[in-house]
């Protein structure tokens, strides 16, 4: 299996509407209307979620929480079938003009393994911002604020 | 006596006639100023005897009072009233006008409350039909009575709430004139929020659209229903039975038939439980309504399943039972398949916090709404009640001792983070931070003297609702009211309140075993702004009802605008108002809470005079709207997880 057929997968359940698929370069909308571009590069075996955190400031209080964030899901005490296991992958976020980046670089694991690992991975941030940042997630995506 | 004296006194008495004059309502603010313009500082009258509200016997005593008889020829309205009693409607809720309507309902016999404004009794029918499972009324007078029922009626249509609203209207032979007042039509204003409505204006086909609304309210998915009665239905004279047909009779216009499920529909849904290996149940609104309670035990016990909740009232399934998952919301993004049942209001993708790969199981009587927003691999379109039995009669017991000791654990972990909030929240002693009252309630109501199944709770405000309903607790059917469930009325908690506690006080369906108990209703100041008057309704009626209003001086979103000074006036109510100052004026028992240590005493004394003379409260938390800036005072506004204790949007 593929990524891309990972994400068909999931287009085809009706979970990623939009979806597109050019040369490792996929785009969708998922959770919310913002649209979502994920790349693979085989080359580097690196799956990523392009500026899925907009106008994060580097080294901001939110910077430092998605990285803490990011750095528990590999933590040892968490049930397998939720962990990023550091042997297999290797969890990063990238801050780039405050275009909070995430991804995976593949070690062990199959490529269907990280999609699928890092579609649960997205998803976690996700809830850890309207959990922790509500005004961002009502500024940035148009969550409700109440 | 010397003459100055004597000077004084009748300069007193004249000021105090001075102050007559003006009128009951003259302030003595005022009266301070008049004193001033006069450039001298004349004496302050003698202050009045203290009086208190008094219950009239007129209140005391009606409901020892005989019925009327009530026969052929009878009224519309009367019509009205007797459909109400045969259907079971368990109480009316209303606002003096819809006259014959209101006076028909109550000489049926059906409890009738009046309240202080339109908007705030739909609410307290929603509260009463959310708390018990049983349907209620409302009504209000045509006008503003109606069009200030509006919003109400929006909040019970999202919480798929099976009330009846009725108004009165104007004669349809003024239709489009402006003949005398209040001439309009009604059923467009609540397009999009009912579920069927009538503008009733043929007279002899009155029962026939009675018979619409009861099939409406008692069957499919519910909803409210809307009728409007023109002054020639609600005046018009039935003259014998024979005149309504068979829709005299309930058993000849509805169904207590429900839709079992299918064979396959069944199969389908067996395999995937079968092939989960961390499967969770969402017990909502329509295992409530459907008194599937004991179905869903039975079923998640012989699977071992654990269960969540959603929806517009907790308590489907106890929340001390080992498969409870209703505080578990950091192992949700585990779970690999979601069994929905009765999830009316439905989440898009990613507003619950299950993750993609999730598969969905949907269970519910009406097919119409299945597969909107989220994609689902399993529709069951039946009735739960019957599918829950149907899955019991077909599961196989199997072992998911990992799986519910991951639950168990983000269960604990979310106790930990509850007792770390409130060591916080209690080192702040100059106000009273939310978290406080939070954990202490919940000690208080199911961790003391209490039994913990008793107490009714309303959970409403805002941010301090953030914080209390990770404290509550819900051990039978109906026992936590979620507030602001997807509508997000700021404002109805009081009415809401009114409800349920009238709910406990007849010990109406769900609430039959803790009949007469103290309820608790948890506010803000901002929603208490808008319809805490109505704690006048809760004294007239004697109404147990502990009102904690969490007063932090704002509306629940100013900080969003805290560095925008030309807003953020907006957002501010003047500091330290006196709300339990203003329940004793209205023949409630006030406390105002200054500091921590103060509220757990407060909440005792409200309680013991909720329990021993039935009068309600207002304990006033003054807080500061600091509490929400995380940087200052941690852990600051909370967040939420959906579905299960802190859910509220779906």
């Amino acid at each position: 299996m593929t990524v891309e057929d990972v994400l068909q997968g999931y287009a085809s359940r009706g979970l990623l509407r939009n979806f597109q698929a050019v040369s490792g370069d996929f785009g969708f909308l998922w959770m919310n209307h913002k649209p979502m571009r994920l790349q693979w590069k085989p080359q580097t075996r690196t799956l990523v979620f392009r500026d899925v955190a907009p106008n994060v400031p580097s080294r901001s209080p939110m910077d430092r929480e998605i990285r803490a964030f990011l750095s528990g899901l590999a933590s040892a005490d968490r049930p397998p079938h939720r962990r990023v296991d550091p042997a297999q992958f290797e969890l990063f976020a990238e801050n780039r003009k405050s275009q909070v980046s995430i991804g995976l670089r593949l070690k062990d694991g199959s490529e269907a393994e990280a999609a699928e690992k890092l579609m649960l991975v997205i998803h976690e941030v996700f809830l850890m911002l309207h959990d922790r940042w509500l005004e961002y997630m009502h500024e940035e995506f148009g969550a409700s604020l109440e | 006596m010397s003459n100055t004296d004597d000077t004084k006194k009748q300069e007193s008495r004249r000021n105090f006639l001075k102050l007559a004059t003006v009128g009951a309502a003259a302030a003595a603010p005022g009266l301070a100023e008049a004193q001033q313009r006069r450039g001298r500082n004349a004496a302050v009258p003698a202050a009045p005897p203290e009086v208190e509200p008094v219950v009239p016997n007129e209140l005391k005593n009606f409901k020892t009072a005989p019925l009327p008889p009530i026969n052929f020829p009878m009224t519309g309205a009367n019509l009205f009233g007797r459909a109400c009693l045969a259907e079971g409607v368990g109480a009316m809720f209303c606002c003096p006008g819809n006259y014959g309507v209101i006076n028909a309902v109550a000489n049926h016999g059906i409890p009738s409350y009046g309240g202080r404004h339109e908007g705030t009794m739909v609410s307290a029918a929603d509260g009463f039909t959310r708390a018990s499972g049983v349907i209620s009324t409302t009504s209000g007078t045509e006008g503003p009575g109606f069009t200030n029922m509006i919003s109400g009626l929006a909040a019970a249509y999202v919480a798929r709430t099976p009330l009846l609203l009725v108004a009165s209207n104007m004669r349809v032979a003024d239709d489009d004139t402006e003949r005398g007042i209040q001439v309009m039509y009604q059923q467009p204003l609540t397009e999009g929020i009912k579920k069927w409505g009538k503008r009733l204006i043929t007279p002899n086909r009155t029962a026939e659209y009675l018979s619409y609304a009861f099939r409406q309210l008692k069957t499919g998915i519910p909803g409210p229903v809307h009728l409007d009665f023109t002054a020639e239905v609600a005046n018009y004279r039935i003259q014998n039975e024979a005149e309504l047909g068979y829709y005299g009779k309930k058993a000849l216009y509805r169904t207590e038939s429900r839709p079992a499920p299918s064979a396959g529909d069944l199969d389908r849904a067996m395999s995937l439980i079968n092939a989960a290996q961390r499967p969770m149940i969402v017990a909502s609104t329509g295992v409530f309504y459907n008194k599937a309670w004991d179905a869903l035990k039975a079923f998640a016990e012989k699977a071992q399943i654990p269960v969540t909740e959603s929806g517009p009232q907790f308590g489907r399934f106890p929340h001390d039972h080992p498969l409870c998952a209703h505080a578990a919301g950091g192992s949700y993004a585990s779970v690999d398949l979601v069994i929905l049942v009765g999830q009316y209001c439905m989440p898009t993708a990613g507003e619950f916090a299950f993750p993609p790969a999730a598969k969905y199981i949907r269970i519910q009587p009406e097919a119409g709404d299945i597969g909107r927003n989220m994609p689902i691999d399993v529709g069951i379109v039946a009735c739960e009640n019957l599918t829950l039995q149907a899955l019991t009669d077909r599961v196989r017991g199997t072992d998911r001792a990992a799986w519910i000791n991951e639950v168990a654990t983000a269960k604990r972990a979310f106790y930990t983070q509850n007792d770390e909030y409130y060591r916080i929240g209690k080192g702040y002693t100059d106000a009273v931070h939310p978290a406080v009252i939070a954990k202490e309630l919940g000690d208080f109501l199911y961790r003391g003297k209490l039994p913990k199944e008793q107490t009714t709770v309303v959970s409403g405000g805002y941010g301090i609702a953030r914080y209390v309903r990770r404290c509550l607790e819900a051990h039978r059917p109906g026992q936590v009211i979620n507030g602001a469930y997807q509508f997000g009325s700021i404002g109805p908690d009081v009415g809401y309140a009114i409800g349920a506690a009238a709910a406990v006080q007849l010990g109406a369906g769900t609430q039959a075993a803790h009949k007469g108990a103290p309820v608790v209703n948890i506010t803000g100041d901002a929603g208490f702004g808008i319809s805490g008057m109505e704690i006048e309704t809760q004294a007239k009626y004697r109404l147990p009802v502990i009102n904690i209003v969490y007063n932090n001086n704002a509306w629940g979103t100013w900080n969003t605008y805290a560095n925008a000074p030309h807003a953020l006036h907006m957002y501010l109510f003047q500091e330290n108002v006196r709300y339990d100052k203003m329940a004793e004026a209205l023949g409630c028992h006030g406390e105002y809470v200054q500091t921590p240590d103060q509220f757990l005493p407060a909440l005792q004394r409200a309680y013991d005079i909720a329990r021993t003379q039935n009068i309600p409260s207002v304990i006033n938390c003054q807080a500061k709207k600091e509490f929400w800036l995380r940087e200052q005072f941690a852990p600051g506004f909370l967040g939420k997880t959906e579905p299960g204790i802190t859910s509220y949007y779906h």
